[in-house]
C-alpha cells in the first residue's frame, strides 16, 4: 500500500538578500551584488504510513521546522515533491490545496501565538471544519463542543477567549482545532517545548489517545529525545538541512550509526548515571546554512571525519530493517575496514 | 448590554480611569462638547445664521459682567449683532464635524493601505510607504494649506486636505502591527486551515492591529480642529456660510484691537479648550493601550 505521505528529495532556500541596495558590496575594487541564501532542507526524503508517528529529531535551527511547515505548504518548497495519499500536491496552488486541508493539518510550537486573541475557543476550534464545509453547518455549536470534549475542555470553556487558559489548556484548543476536519495526517511542531514539564506528558498522552481514537498519522518534530521515544514508531534525525540517519525507533535509539546521532543520544543526561565520553564529542558550532560545509554537513564537528567526508557527500542508504544512515563509515567497504 | 457595562466597570481601564484625574477632565470636557453641538442649538436663544433673529441695534455689546452688556448676549455680540456664544455653538459642530468625519475618512483609507502594505509586502508595500514618507517630510498643515489653495474653500474641500494629510499616520501604524501580528503562528494556523488571504486580514488581523488605533484617532480629531481653525483664519477653509471656531476668530481678529476683543477671544478659548480635553483622553489612552509603559 502506497504511503500516506511521501516526500521525494526536498529542497526548502530561503533568499535572505533583501533588496539590490541591500546586496551590494565593494569587494577587491569590484562593485558586486552577493546573493544571501540560507539552505533550510537540503534533499530530504521519507515516507510516514498511516496511523504511523515519524518523530523528526535534530538541535534548534536544523531546519525541522522549515520542513513541517514545507510539507503543509506554508512554503513553497524550492525543489522535490510531496505527494499526500498517492496526489503530488507540490505545484498545487491555493485552489487545489483546499481539499487537501482536510486531510492534513498542524499543531504549532508556541500555544500563546498560536491562537488569535480575539475570537472565543467555539470559533478557533471550528475554523478549519467551517472553511471547508461544503455547505452551512446547523450544528456548528454541537460539534465545537463535541470537539472540546475530545482535548478534555468543557462547555464551560467555549465562550472564553485564549488568555484565560494556561499553555497547556491552549495546546488542547490547538489540537481541537486540528482535529475539526478529521485530518489523516497531523503535523506537530513541537508542541509540548513550550509547555511546563508536568503538562508535557498530559499533552503527549491526549495526543497519543487520540491518534489511537482516529487512527490518523503523526509527523511529531522535537528536540527532545524522551518525548520522541515515548511517542515515536520510526525516527528521523535531521542535521542542518539533511536527514543523516532514519530507522525504527528501537534501531535508532538501541544501535546508532551516524556519528552525530550518537553524540546526540550520548548528550542526553539518564538520570542516576554518569554522562558517557561520547556526550563531549561534538564540538563547536553548526555551520551556517548561508554557507554549507562541501561533502558531509557533519564533517565539520565529527569526531571520525576523514579526507573522503570533504570532497563527497554521504548518501542516505538503507544498512538493515529499514535502517537508512547517511554516513561514509557505513557505505561498504570502509566501514568494515 | 448590562453585562458589557458591568465588564467594563470591572475593568482595568476603568479602574485606571477613576484615579486618573486628568482623564476624568478631559472626558469631561469632551462630554461637554457633545452636549454642546447635540443640544447646544436648542439652549442658545439666537440661530446666529437666521438674518430675521438678529438686532443690528445690539452689535458690539461687551460680554455681560462689563459695563453695557447685556444679560441676554452672556459672551457679547459681533458687529451684526451676533450673539458669540450662540455663534460659538454653531462653529464647534462645524469644527467637530470637521474633525470626525476628516478621522473617521482618513482612518478607513489609511488601516486599508496600512493592511496591504504590512500584509502583501513587496512592491506594494514600497509604493505606499514611499507616499507616505513623502507626505510626512512635509508640515501638514502646510500641505492642507497648499491643497485648499488649489481647491478653493469649501467644507469638502477641507474634509478632503485633511484626509489627505490624515491617513499617514494610520497607514504606518498599522503597517508596523501588521507585519508583527503576521509573524505570528496564528495566522500560519489560519493558513493551514485554507482561509484565503481576505478573510485571514479581516478576521485575524485587524481585529489585532486596531488597538493602537484608538489613541491616534483620538488625538487627530484635536489635531484636525486645530489645522481646520488654521485654515479657516487664514482664508481657505470654509466658507463664510459655514463659519466654525477658526473663522470665528479670524471675523473678529479686524476688531481685535480696537477692545472688541471678546469676539475672537471666546472661540479661541473654546478651541483650547476642546483640543486640551481631547489630548488629556488621548494622553490616558495612550498610557492605558500601550502595553509596553504597563
Amino acid at each position: 500500500m502506497a504511503p500516506l505521505l511521501a516526500v521525494r528529495d526536498l529542497r526548502q532556500r530561503f533568499d535572505v538578500s533583501g533588496s539590490i541596495f541591500d546586496r551590494l558590496r565593494i569587494r577587491n575594487g569590484r562593485i558586486t551584488a552577493p546573493r544571501r541564501i540560507v539552505h533550510a532542507v537540503n534533499g530530504v526524503s521519507f515516507e510516514i504510513a498511516r496511523g504511523e508517528v515519524l518523530g523528526l529529531v535534530g538541535e534548534s535551527g536544523c531546519g525541522k521546522s522549515t520542513l513541517a511547515k514545507t510539507v503543509i505548504k506554508l512554503h513553497e518548497p524550492t525543489g522535490g515533491a510531496i505527494a499526500l495519499d498517492g496526489e503530488d500536491i507540490t505545484q498545487h496552488d491555493f485552489h487545489r490545496m483546499r481539499p487537501i486541508r482536510k486531510k492534513m493539518q498542524m499543531i504549532f510550537q508556541d500555544p500563546y501565538a498560536s491562537l488569535n486573541p480575539r475570537q472565543r475557543v467555539r470559533d478557533i476550534v471550528m475554523e478549519p471544519y467551517l472553511e471547508n464545509a461544503a455547505g452551512p453547518v446547523p450544528d456548528v455549536a454541537e460539534r465545537a463542543l463535541a470537539l472540546l470534549a475530545k482535548v478534555g475542555l468543557g462547555r464551560e470553556h467555549a465562550d472564553r477567549y485564549p488568555h484565560q487558559f494556561s499553555g497547556g489548556q491552549r495546546q488542547r484548543i490547538g489540537i481541537a482545532r486540528a482535529l475539526s476536519v478529521g485530518p489523516d495526517l497531523i503535523i506537530a511542531d513541537e508542541p509540548v517545548s513550550a509547555l511546563d514539564v508536568s503538562i508535557q506528558a498530559q499533552i503527549l498522552n491526549l495526543m497519543m489517545d487520540l491518534k489511537d481514537e482516529f487512527g490518523f498519522s503523526y509527523l511529531f518534530i522535537t528536540h527532545d529525545l524522551s518525548v520522541v521515544r515515548h511517542i515515536s514508531d520510526r525516527i528521523g534525525v535531521m542535521y542542518l538541512g539533511f536527514m543523516v540517519e532514519t530507522g525504527p525507533k528501537d534501531a535508532i535509539f538501541e544501535n546508532p550509526l551516524h556519528p552525530y546521532t550518537q553524540a546526540l543520544l550520548a548528550a542526553a543526561p539518564v538520570l542516576g548515571t554518569p554522562l558517557p565520553p561520547a556526550a563531549d564529542a561534538i564540538k563547536g558550532e553548526v555551520p551556517s546554512a548561508l554557507n554549507l560545509p562541501t561533502g558531509c554537513p557533519f564533517r565539520t564537528r565529527c569526531p571520525l571525519a576523514f579526507d573522503r567526508c570533504a570532497v563527497e557527500r554521504p548518501e542516505l542508504k538503507p544498512v538493515a530493517g529499514g535502517h537508512s544512515v547517511a554516513c561514509h563509515l557505513h557505505d561498504g567497504g570502509i566501514a568494515a575496514a | 448590554m448590562t453585562a458589557l457595562a458591568q465588564r467594563f466597570l470591572a475593568s482595568e481601564l476603568f479602574h485606571n480611569y477613576r484615579r486618573n484625574a486628568s482623564a476624568i477632565i478631559g472626558s469631561l470636557i469632551v462630554l461637554f462638547f457633545a452636549g454642546m453641538i447635540t443640544i447646544g442649538p436648542w439652549v442658545v436663544a439666537q440661530d446666529p445664521y437666521d438674518v430675521a433673529q438678529l438686532e443690528l441695534l445690539d452689535s458690539f455689546k461687551p460680554p455681560v459682567w462689563l459695563e453695557g452688556g447685556s444679560p441676554q448676549y452672556w459672551l457679547g455680540t459681533d458687529g451684526q449683532g451676533r450673539d458669540v456664544l450662540a455663534s460659538i455653538v454653531y462653529g464647534s459642530r462645524i469644527s467637530l464635524f470637521i474633525g470626525l468625519t476628516a478621522m473617521i475618512g482618513s482612518c478607513l483609507i489609511g488601516t486599508t493601505l496600512g493592511l496591504l502594505a504590512g500584509f502583501y509586502g513587496g512592491r506594494l508595500d514600497s509604493v505606499i510607504m514611499r507616499i507616505a514618507d513623502i507626505q510626512l517630510s512635509f508640515p501638514s498643515v502646510l500641505t492642507a494649506l497648499f491643497l485648499m489653495s488649489a481647491f478653493g474653500t469649501g467644507v469638502e474641500k477641507v474634509l478632503i486636505a485633511l484626509i489627505s494629510v490624515g491617513w499617514v499616520v494610520y497607514a504606518r501604524t498599522v503597517r508596523g502591527s501588521t507585519l508583527r501580528e503576521t509573524q505570528k503562528e496564528y495566522i500560519q494556523a489560519a493558513r493551514v486551515s485554507g482561509l484565503p488571504n481576505a478573510k485571514i486580514i479581516l478576521r485575524h488581523v485587524l481585529p489585532n492591529v486596531l488597538t493602537p488605533l484608538i489613541v491616534v484617532a483620538t488625538i487627530q480629531v484635536g489635531t484636525f480642529v486645530l489645522i481646520e481653525a488654521s485654515l479657516s483664519f487664514l482664508g481657505v477653509g470654509v466658507p463664510i456660510t459655514k463659519p466654525s471656531l477658526g473663522l470665528l476668530i479670524k471675523n473678529g481678529f479686524d476688531v481685535l484691537f480696537s477692545g472688541l476683543w471678546w469676539i475672537s477671544v471666546f472661540p479661541g478659548l473654546f478651541i483650547m479648550l476642546i483640543v486640551f480635553g481631547i489630548n488629556l483622553l488621548g494622553d490616558f489612552l495612550r498610557d492605558e493601550l500601550n502595553p509596553r509603559l504597563k
